[in-house]
């Protein structure tokens, strides 16, 4: 494990009671990034995949842990094994695909196989190996911790550390909310995702989702839209956008919050409940007044450190290199309600969401925008103080306005904490 | 193995110009928190049902052989569409389609609109998403297209078929775009040029006024990789 201090370099986060600046070099230097993928997505709790995507045995789908590729797959125990996607002989991959369905894996190298929870089943011409050979030593590396939390699949290539159920406690209660949006309080992943590449640092990606500062400017163009399409005139949106807060949690998790409200006005959930009767009286079956509020209130949540969950999609982030991040972002169906409502969902996506969507390549814009910043020097730290002298401490949360920069604090709190380990 | 149109590493410093005024509200009144695409559609944007599955039928239906488009006339109309988008008259553009015509950019390939069902598209614009996609374009201080793309299509490979089950005349063609942004000097994420290649079916129906598209499916060779910014009208 390589500690942030064997660079011997400036301090990298400034967490100070009147100050929060990011040295400028966690997103442009390799060595950071490196020691990020160790320290960080070799350590932690990363999200690998849902349920929804391998419903049967020997289902499998591919994923990153930080750039380690790895398979994920369903054996015959019925449980979900995360495997090194690297032949134990001559390190070839034995999955080439996003998805699919196999009882084994193959190399195509020597034919070596490999079961789905990635023992060593059989080599081709066995007889080169001595009588003695332990095939039970010789399977793809199993991560060593693998857990799932309403069908979301979480791996740590760490054998230690804190429990998936201690490492989601801190936002439990908004994950919950989130997936009772479902009558069933399941999703379905749809197979096909969209994807888009940016070239810079997948900070840029970690930190926008629960930015509630940008909207206004990155997304004018987004409200003009509205306006023009007789939803809401810019000035109304900017109003209604005032109420809500920003959240920050241990472990690095943060989220950001625009408030709920069960009549049609207020919400998306209400205007569903209104428009699909059989909706409202699904979630009024298992929920009070002041669940549904709790459910129908907007959140981005981010689940430190690859994560979003947003209204239509799972956002994944996928660091490739220092300056090169891919996200992936699959969308869901809410399992139990009308087919004409997810319909809905998966068109809102398109419009605002994914490579030619009305929303998300201005973000892109702007994470391409401060990758060319950053390579100006002199400047040492980027300014992440917004709202510090206004956040408070809420049952274990720190809290702030919905503009405030609380949950990217949050992030850069864990974040130093463990490159420092 | 992932290929990707990688935005090209930076040219030159200066400032684009045109920014969106950094509009400074009364600092008493928060910003907004990020825009709510959901929750914002109002009822007339969600749409009535699922993706279109028995579009409405033709104004003009074609009998067989009634109604006849020859690859020439197919290569006109083509051939003028691509110069709408390069020339960007997209007003213009939007009135080749039909009401219920549909442009659309699958993930996956399928043969009809109706399969997009219950799955998402990169795009799949009726003529009300159409013309919010122009709109913003043209009219809103939009980041991802300013500056702007320039683009060149190539149309090639143009075959004729049989029409469709509405009479709309179905036409195949591959396509190759090339597409750049210029901006300043060193500017990560522009001043490359971006080669995309597709296969292209159109469905032209016959009006008074010569044939309009009922379907423009472009289908990207890569249109499952991960895709940098396609918020030109591709």
């Amino acid at each position: 494990m390589v500690a942030i201090e064997d660079f011997s370099r400036t301090e990298l986060i400034l967490d100070r009671p009147d100050t929060f600046e990011v040295h400028t070099d966690v997103y442009t230097q390799p060595d950071v990034f490196r020691a990020e993928m160790q320290n960080i997505f070799e350590r932690t709790w990363v999200y690998v995949g849902h349920e929804s995507q391998l419903p049967r045995t020997g289902d499998y789908k591919t994923a990153a842990i930080g750039t380690q590729p790895v398979i994920v797959s369903r054996h015959e125990d019925g449980q979900v094994y995360v495997l090194l996607n690297r032949c134990r002989h001559r390190a070839s991959v034995v999955c080439r695909d996003d998805l699919g369905h196999s009882n084994y894996f193959r190399c195509p190298y020597h034919n070596w196989s490999y079961a789905n929870n990635g023992a060593l089943v059989g080599m081709a011409q066995a007889n080169g190996y001595p009588p003695d050979f332990d095939k039970s030593r010789w399977g793809l590396h199993r991560a060593p911790r693998v857990a799932t939390y309403r069908g979301l699949i979480f791996a740590s290539l760490a054998a230690d550390g804190p429990s998936l159920d201690e490492y989601l406690a801190p936002i439990r209660k908004y994950v919950d909310w989130w997936f009772d949006r479902s009558p069933a309080g399941t999703i379905s992943v749809l197979p096909k995702p969209h994807k888009y590449p940016y070239p810079g640092n997948w900070k840029w990606q970690a930190e926008n989702g629960h930015d509630g500062y940008h909207g206004n400017y990155v997304h004018e163009s987004w409200q003009r839209l509205l306006e023009r399409a007789g939803e809401a005139p810019v000035k109304d949106v900017r109003k209604f956008r005032a109420g809500g807060c920003t959240r920050g949690f241990a472990h690095g998790h943060g989220l950001l919050e625009r408030p709920g409200g069960l009549s049609p006005a207020s919400s998306w959930t209400g205007r569903m409940m209104q428009r699909y009767p059989e909706y409202a009286a699904a979630l009024r079956h298992r929920f009070t007044d002041a669940d549904i509020d709790e459910i129908s209130a907007r959140r981005n949540i981010f689940v430190f450190p690859n994560l979003y969950l947003f209204d239509t999609q799972l956002r994944v982030i996928n660091p490739l290199a220092v300056d090169k991040t891919e996200v992936h972002l699959y969308v869901y169906a809410l399992d139990g309600a009308p087919e004409e409502l997810n319909e809905g969902r998966y068109r809102a996506h398109e419009r605002f969401y994914g490579p030619s969507g009305f929303g998300s390549p201005d973000d892109v814009e702007i994470f391409v925008c401060n990758q060319t910043g950053v390579q100006a020097g002199g400047v040492d730290y980027l300014l992440l103080a917004r709202g510090l002298h206004r956040e408070r401490q809420v049952d274990g949360e720190w809290v702030g306005h919905s503009t405030d920069e609380v949950p990217v604090r949050a992030m850069y709190r864990e974040w130093k904490r463990l490159m420092r380990a | 193995m992932t290929t990707t149109h990688g935005a090209p590493a930076g040219a030159a410093p200066a400032a684009t110009a045109a920014q969106p005024d950094p509009a400074s509200p009364d600092p008493a009144s928060p910003a907004p928190a990020s825009p709510d695409p959901a929750s914002s559609a109002p009822p007339s944007l969600d749409p009535a049902g699922p993706a279109p599955a028995s579009p409405a039928p033709a104004k003009h239906a074609a009998e067989p052989g009634a109604a006849q488009l020859t690859r020439a006339e197919a290569e006109e109309l083509l051939y003028r569409e691509a110069r709408l988008l390069d020339t960007v008259q997209l007003e213009e553009w939007l009135s080749l389609f039909t009401e219920d015509g549909l442009y659309w950019l699958p993930i996956e390939d399928a043969a009809e609109p109706a399969d997009a069902a219950g799955t998402v598209s990169i795009v799949y614009d009726d003529q009300a998403r159409r013309a919010e996609r122009v709109y913003r374009t043209l009219h809103t201080p939009v980041l991802d297209q300013n500056p702007r793309s320039r683009t060149v299509h190539m149309v090639g490979n143009v075959e004729v078929l049989d029409p469709d089950d509405r009479g709309d005349v179905r036409v195949l063609c591959n396509q190759v775009i090339g597409e750049i942004r210029s901006g300043g000097h060193r500017q990560v994420g522009l001043n490359t040029t971006r080669w995309f290649g597709a296969r292209c079916e159109f469905r032209l129906r016959p009006g008074r006024d010569g044939w309009r598209i009922s379907l423009k499916k472009t289908v990207l060779i890569d249109s499952d990789q991960p895709l940098y910014n396609l918020t030109f009208l591709i």
